[in-house]
């Protein structure tokens, strides 16, 4: 079992769907984005094009930054998925410095979205972020013991993201993988991504 | 498309005084325990003690630079992290640096047990000195720390600044008392050591910065890195000044003293620009103008 996303960059509009998901699933502060959008022009001019690149965790198998955390309040679980245990976390942010996606944030803790205001207030467990630590997208694995898939794949209104198990050759994330023109970013740097981007090329 | 450079922002200031204070508190200690073994007991106390204030204030610096200072013993919790490694150096160098200068406080014979813990003492300073090298090594997102030379750089650059600490300490006990400072303690051979430090060490970092251009997101890196405030101001201090005054008047005590503390902040700048220079990959540069924050 090895959960993976695969993103079609052909059907990613820019929408933002997917990090407004993410922020209310996660309740995540201001200047923290568990999910990100990249908005990249490649090309020259004339010949140039807008791609929009979500970047949520790469949940890398040889992940850099579980070896970079000296409390190993960073691990990585039999399905996958690389987590954050708060309670161990001490926030020195070799984590942060480690990961070639600069998919962590470092939670300073008091800012809200409104002033004076309290959003974003927490109503569930996974929704408390802890001051002084630093936190990243789980893939929502609240969702994933639940028995449902990630939030932003949910609110994609392109169909863009697909979830599943990489290691199950009927799944729909292994099919496009093997139909599609698939790619991970950085691949030379050796960290294995479960996060997979398609594209027509 | 001209993309901007992004920097790393995640370690700052804090960190680099702490990576530089261990630098050269580690070097100086060491230059202590030679200074000991060939007979000079004033300027080997005194480097042994500024070598431990250093690693003191260090640790406190990293103590409070955490985001939970009081969780600051988990950083012990695993052994395959270069920083849980240097956290390992960073505790058994002090403690044997304590009691190898406890041997010179109280003064206990300088043999056989001494021996062994100043030794021990010296390798576990020699590992806080290299640490820092193999912990931003495993940072693959950062092109300025991806290069196999960072560990021998962060030595040299710790060994430049460490000289030029030693320099100063034995300047202030010439100035203090002629003979305080002892045969390790000479000024003429000191400026040579120092001089030599300097060019080894400016050489290794220009070679490493020559390297780094041949990509094209290596050359950016090498951009951010001299067009940083820091840059000039460095260079000016860690390697133009010690290189002048040195080779003028290597043997003068005001000379060596300028000179030592030139070296000393200069090449803590030049450390603090391989944290606060250090550019991002692209991905994370480009994304700085996308969402609004």
């Amino acid at each position: 079992m090895r959960y993976g996303m695969v993103i079609d960059l052909e059907r990613c509009i820019g929408c933002q769907a997917c990090t407004v998901a993410c922020k209310e699933e996660n309740r995540t502060a201001p200047r923290v984005f568990w999910n990100r959008l990249y908005d990249v022009e490649v090309g020259t001019y004339p010949n140039v094009k807008r791609v929009f690149l979500p970047r949520p965790c790469m949940h890398c198998a040889e992940a850099p930054c579980v070896a970079a955390c000296p409390t190993g309040a960073t691990y990585r679980r039999d399905d996958g998925l690389v987590l954050v245990n708060a309670e161990r976390c001490v926030g020195c942010k070799a984590c942060m410095v480690a990961c070639p996606y600069g998919a962590r944030y470092f939670y300073e803790g008091g800012a809200t979205y409104f002033p004076g205001g309290s959003y974003p207030e927490p109503h569930l467990p996974h929704q408390i972020h802890q001051s002084g630590t630093v936190e990243k997208c789980t893939y929502c694995v609240h969702r994933l013991d639940e028995g449902f898939e990630p939030a932003c794949v949910v609110a994609c209104p392109t169909r863009a993201r697909v979830f599943g198990d990489l290691e199950d050759a009927q799944s729909e994330v292994s099919r496009l993988l093997r139909e599609r023109n698939a790619f991970r970013i950085f691949p030379e740097m050796g960290t294995d991504p479960s996060t997979w981007y398609l594209s027509r090329r | 498309m001209s993309k901007p450079i992004g920097l790393q922002r995640a370690w700052g200031t804090p960190i680099s005084i702490e990576m530089s204070l261990e630098g050269a508190g580690g070097v100086v200690f060491v230059l202590g325990v030679l200074a000991g073994r060939v007979g000079g007991s004033v300027m080997a106390l005194t480097a042994m003690i500024a070598g431990l204030v250093c690693i003191a204030l260090a640790t406190l610096v990293l103590i409070f630079d955490l985001g939970m200072p009081l969780r600051a013993p988990f950083v012990f919790l695993n052994p395959r992290s270069p920083m849980s490694l240097g956290a390992y150096s960073l505790l058994l160098f002090a403690a044997l640096g304590v009691l190898t200068g406890a041997f010179w406080v109280f003064g206990w014979p300088k043999t056989g047990l001494y021996l062994i813990v100043a030794a021990l003492a010296s390798v576990f300073a020699a590992g806080v000195v290299l640490y820092p090298g193999f912990v931003l090594g495993v940072c693959k997102g950062v092109p300025l720390w991806r290069s196999s030379l960072l560990p021998v750089i962060f030595a040299a650059t710790a060994i430049a600044s460490g000289l030029g600490l030693y320099l100063t300490l034995a300047a202030i006990l010439h100035l203090a008392g002629a003979g305080l400072a002892g045969p390790l303690g000479s000024l003429g051979t000191l400026s040579q050591w120092t001089l030599l430090a300097v060019a080894a060490a400016t050489l290794i970092v220009l070679s490493n910065l020559v390297l780094l251009r041949a990509t094209p997101t290596g050359a950016r890196s090498v951009a951010a890195f001299v067009r940083h405030a820091a840059f000039w101001p460095s260079v000016l201090l860690g390697v133009i000044l010690p290189l002048v005054i040195l080779s003028l008047a290597p043997a003068s005590a005001v000379v060596a003293l300028a000179a030592g503390v030139a070296s000393l902040l200069g090449w803590f700048g030049i450390r603090h620009l391989f944290l606060s220079g250090a550019a991002m990959e692209p991905m994370q540069a480009m994304g700085a103008a996308i969402l609004p924050l």
